[in-house]
């Protein structure tokens, strides 16, 4: 994670024992249901990248980026976002258009993605606003993907869940039948 | 408006599941609700309604809101969900007091013999009593709430969805555990007296009050991951946690002392003796509930209007004539490319995906729009028509051995992969048809023949619609039968199946001939359990009894069997297995093929249910013939096979949903007509399954399993009395059930041929 001296020096107090506290926290912070990739002042803005899940893994991912200004922490609601991920060696390279329509939180800019296999990814993010453009970019760690049917384990433990309560069901039927 | 406050007041996301969920309890509520205004007014008065109404709202505001897409980046945003979960939706719910009408709101037979036997549990009511007592009403809620809020909790719950919603569970399951001795919802009644609530929520109060000044008044942050968390207009991440605590405490307090004072009001007013009342299940259950009546689709405005118009049959078998004939045409005419000729998309993609969906909701509706009908009746008008089939072919081995044909040449001659084969099997069916019908009397091909009328036979056992009589009745004082016989408009059932004795859809084409002809209107299209005649070996009309037709069992074993064949023979493992014998082998891979066939769809059949019909027999000491069980107990197969063919036609449908567009474009810039544009291939290589295919995958099979497990039980208690023996004579067909349904899981969980697309 990088943060510039600028932007150390803009903030208020309070912004700036964060800003400290975000450096000094090796794993990466959490919000939104998902983990901050990145968070780094960037020309004129301050991006934070978000994924879920976490950790992230090969397949289906979300990737949420944040635009904010640098001053003022105002979400910037106009811009262009592309997030390109590369994986290591440069084999495979995934272009995605964020968008806030994709997002649940509609401040943020999100791109599902999906990650054909796992190991180290390099992810950029770039921002476009009129003439103003500025990119993020760090490495990401994919671990492998989950057996498909670990993902939809509850359409698996329905099917037994029923049977043991219908057995349940049957026993009491048979239970009151004997008493009455 | 500010457009970043515009964007943010935006953020709703409506989760389908729990959506779904509120608005069926919802439903419910609302109708047992008006069922008990009619018997107790007073009790039941409209405020009651709303108030469960806006629990519910509540509830929706706090998990869809941008309450919830901001609670990651505000903690003051999430304490307000918390509080909504905690403080306001539980009140709600229990003012409503909604056991009752939520039981009045079912099915009565799903209260009466779903439900009745655990209301009427006494252990449940034990642990009922004691979990409903306020020290673990009061104590539950005040640990949760704490408990979550420790930092390692709280975080993990920011950092991962899964436990966030747990958070979330567990907040409102505390909660309405909290609220429910404060309001003491009807007909409940209290274990302690109603001044202990004094006690009980100034106790509250005040963990509320130092939990919430912890927050206010902390000088460090107490969750760490806020204060990485990007800030949002300029809040603090410490300002925002003593917001947080602020709305803890403020609203909090309100919520907790206006039930204190209305329970003060309450106890110092006229003093109320604690009454026993009835149990809500007894209330449900009580004289005055409406008697159930089936659902009819003939009763729905309009739709029933439309069904019921006579040439509406006419009218959709020429539709679907003119759709066959254009498949015919490509296939024989238009490129030699499935994905991109109508006869490799529209007939293997859309046809069985649409048949069989309409098979789950409804009914045998392919038959219903038949368009061999058509050549049948030319052939009719053309050729004799006069003699009887053949007395040797009267039952379902003719369909069992076409199928089996066919399901081998499927495979062979990869037949969804080539136009020009599936043009040709739609014109030899369309002159089986006319032959057939031309030469013989009645429906011989539909009810003999016609392999895809034996398929949806045999599935719409499933289905939960189905044409049958309405009133019993009536059809005991009719003297002119003209449900089989017809009359001088309308023509009687031509598959013989006798109204009054008809059980199931086996062998119904949905022709509503029956609908038309009773001059009582006493026929309808009504509402079914599926598969609940499954189990029942009831005389059939023309049918008889399945437990003496094993033609009917074969024919629905090899469907079965064919389901888990047909789809495990387009995964990777068995298309490697498939080429590494014919390689190994030095023979071509027709040989491996038809040999796997053979076993899968008559060896293994055959072998697996004379297995299971003898080990059954012995483990229950029936004196039931094996044979006999063995036609009675393939049949609780239907709903798995069904879930098969469902699971495996349903992802061919969404996989492949837009690939009809670019051969339509194709069709109409070959004949010279591009007005539709350039042929967008794109959307016949671009799909790609989606993660809900899985889900929904798996759901039928799940659901399917279950059937067949039900309707095992319920044949084996039919058929011995005692449970042991009941469960013996299951057992193998359970067994089997459950091997079937774990192949099935193997199968949609391997990658697929993408077939119909460009991408097979």
């Amino acid at each position: 994670m990088r943060v510039t001296v600028q932007a150390l020096q803009q903030g208020r107090p309070s912004r700036r024992t964060m800003v400290a506290l975000a450096l000094l926290v090796a794993t990466p912070a959490l919000s939104d249901g998902g983990a901050i990739q990145v968070r780094q002042a960037a020309g004129p803005f301050v991006v934070t990248v978000f994924s879920a899940p976490m950790p992230l893994r090969a397949g289906a991912v979300d990737l949420s980026v944040l635009v904010q200004t640098h001053s003022g922490d105002q979400p910037v609601l106009d811009a262009e976002v592309l997030v390109t991920l590369t994986s290591s060696g440069g084999t495979v390279t995934i272009n995605a258009a964020a968008t806030r329509q994709q997002a649940t939180n509609k401040l943020l800019y999100a791109a599902p993605v999906n990650l054909p296999f796992a190991g180290s990814w390099d992810l950029r993010v770039t921002i476009r606003r009129g003439s103003q453009v500025a990119e993020v970019g760090c490495p990401v760690t994919v671990a492998a993907a989950l057996p498909p049917l670990l993902l939809h384990w509850p359409y698996l433990a329905f099917p037994p869940l029923t049977i043991l309560v219908f057995t349940l069901h049957q026993w009491l039927r048979s239970r009151s039948s004997k008493a009455s | 408006m500010d457009p970043t406050i515009a964007a943010a007041l935006g953020s709703w996301n409506f989760p389908p599941w729990f959506m779904v969920g509120l608005l069926l309890s919802l439903a419910t509520y609302a109708r047992g609700w008006r069922q008990l205004r009619r018997q107790m007014p007073q009790r039941f008065a409209g405020w009651r309604l709303a108030a469960f109404a806006g629990g519910l709202a509540t509830i929706v505001v706090a998990i869809a809101s941008p309450l919830d897409a901001f609670g990651g980046l505000l903690l003051q945003v999430h304490m307000t969900q918390h509080l909504l979960l905690m403080m306001v939706a539980p009140p709600l719910v229990w003012l409503a007091a909604p056991a009752a009408p939520l039981l009045r709101g079912l099915p009565r037979g799903v209260v009466k013999h779903g439900l009745a036997p655990f209301l009427a549990w006494p252990a449940l009511h034990r642990f009922g009593r004691r979990l409903t007592h306020p020290v673990v009403c009061w104590l539950s809620f005040v640990v949760a709430t704490w408990a979550w809020h420790i930092p390692a909790l709280y975080e993990l719950a920011l950092r991962a969805p899964a436990w966030h919603q747990v958070e979330h569970v567990c907040f409102l399951l505390t909660a309405l555990l909290f609220w429910w001795p404060v309001i003491q919802p009807w007909p409940s009644t209290p274990i302690w007296p109603r001044w202990a609530m004094v006690p009980y929520l100034l106790l509250a109060d005040i963990q509320n009050t130092m939990f919430s000044a912890l927050f206010t008044f902390s000088e460090r942050l107490l969750y760490p991951a806020y204060a990485t968390i990007p800030r949002l207009w300029g809040v603090s991440a410490l300002d925002d946690q003593a917001t947080a605590g602020a709305i803890m405490w403020v609203p909090g307090s309100v919520a907790f002392l206006i039930p204190l004072g209305w329970v003060i009001v309450e106890w110092l007013g006229a003093p109320t003796s604690v009454r026993a009342q009835p149990s809500a299940a007894s209330i449900a259950l009580s004289a005055g509930s409406t008697r159930w009546r089936r659902w009819d689709l003939l009763d729905v405005p309009v739709v029933g209007l439309v069904i019921r118009w006579r040439h509406l049959r006419r009218v959709l078998q020429i539709i679907i004539l003119v759709l066959a004939a254009a498949v015919v045409a490509d296939g024989l005419m238009g490129p030699q490319i499935a994905p991109m000729n109508l006869a490799g998309v529209l007939p293997w993609t859309y046809w069985r995906g649409l048949s069989v969906i309409a098979l789950l909701v409804a009914g045998n509706m392919f038959c219903m729009a038949c368009p061999f009908m058509l050549p049948r009746d030319l052939g009719r008008r053309l050729l004799p028509a006069r003699w009887r089939w053949p007395q040797p072919l009267r039952s379902k081995w003719l369909a069992v051995g076409l199928l089996l044909l066919y399901l081998w040449a499927y495979e062979t001659f990869s037949l969804w992969d080539s136009p020009w084969w599936t043009a040709w099997i739609i014109i030899g069916y369309f002159t089986g048809a006319f032959t057939i019908d031309g030469f013989f009397r009645g429906a011989s091909f539909c009810k003999y023949v016609c392999p895809i009328g034996q398929f949806n036979f045999v599935q719409s056992l499933v289905s939960p619609l189905e044409v049958r009589v309405r009133d019993t009745d009536v059809c005991r004082r009719c003297t002119t039968y003209d449900c089989i016989r017809g009359n001088e408009q309308q023509r009687g059932c031509e598959l013989q199946l006798f109204q009054p004795k008809k059980v199931g859809n086996l062998d119904c084409t949905f022709c509503l001939d029956c609908v038309h002809a009773c001059p009582h209107t006493n026929v309808g299209i009504l509402a079914v359990i599926p598969g609940s005649d499954l189990h029942r070996d009831s005389y059939r009309s023309s049918l008889r009894r399945l437990s003496r037709r094993p033609d009917v069992a074969a024919l629905v074993l090899v469907l079965v069997f064919g389901a888990f064949a047909n789809a495990g023979a387009m995964v990777e493992p068995v298309l490697r297995w498939q080429q590494w014998v014919a390689t190994q082998a030095g023979v071509r891979p027709m040989l491996p093929i038809t040999v796997g066939l053979l076993l899968f769809l008559a060896i293994v059949p055959v072998f697996t249910a004379a297995l299971c019909g003898w080990i059954g027999r012995a483990l229950s000491g029936t004196g039931t013939p094996a044979r006999e069980l063995m036609c009675r107990f393939a049949l609780s197969l239907v709903p798995l096979g069904l879930a098969m063919w469902a699971a495996h036609f349903t992802f061919h449908l969404f996989t492949g949903v837009g690939t009809v567009v670019p051969i339509v474009q194709r069709v109409f810039a070959d004949r010279g007509s591009p007005f539709l544009g350039e042929p967008m291939w794109a959307l016949s290589a671009s799909a790609t399954p989606q993660n809900w295919l899985l889900s929904w995958q798996l759901l039928l099979l799940g659901v399917g399993l279950l059937l067949t497990l039900y309707v095992d039980w319920r044949i084996a208690s039919n058929c011995v009395h005692r449970t042991t023996s009941a469960l013996g004579l299951m057992m193998p067909w359970a067994g089997l059930a459950v091997a079937l349904y774990v192949a099935g899981v193997c199968i949609i969980s391997q990658p697929m041929q993408m077939r119909g697309m460009m991408m097979h």
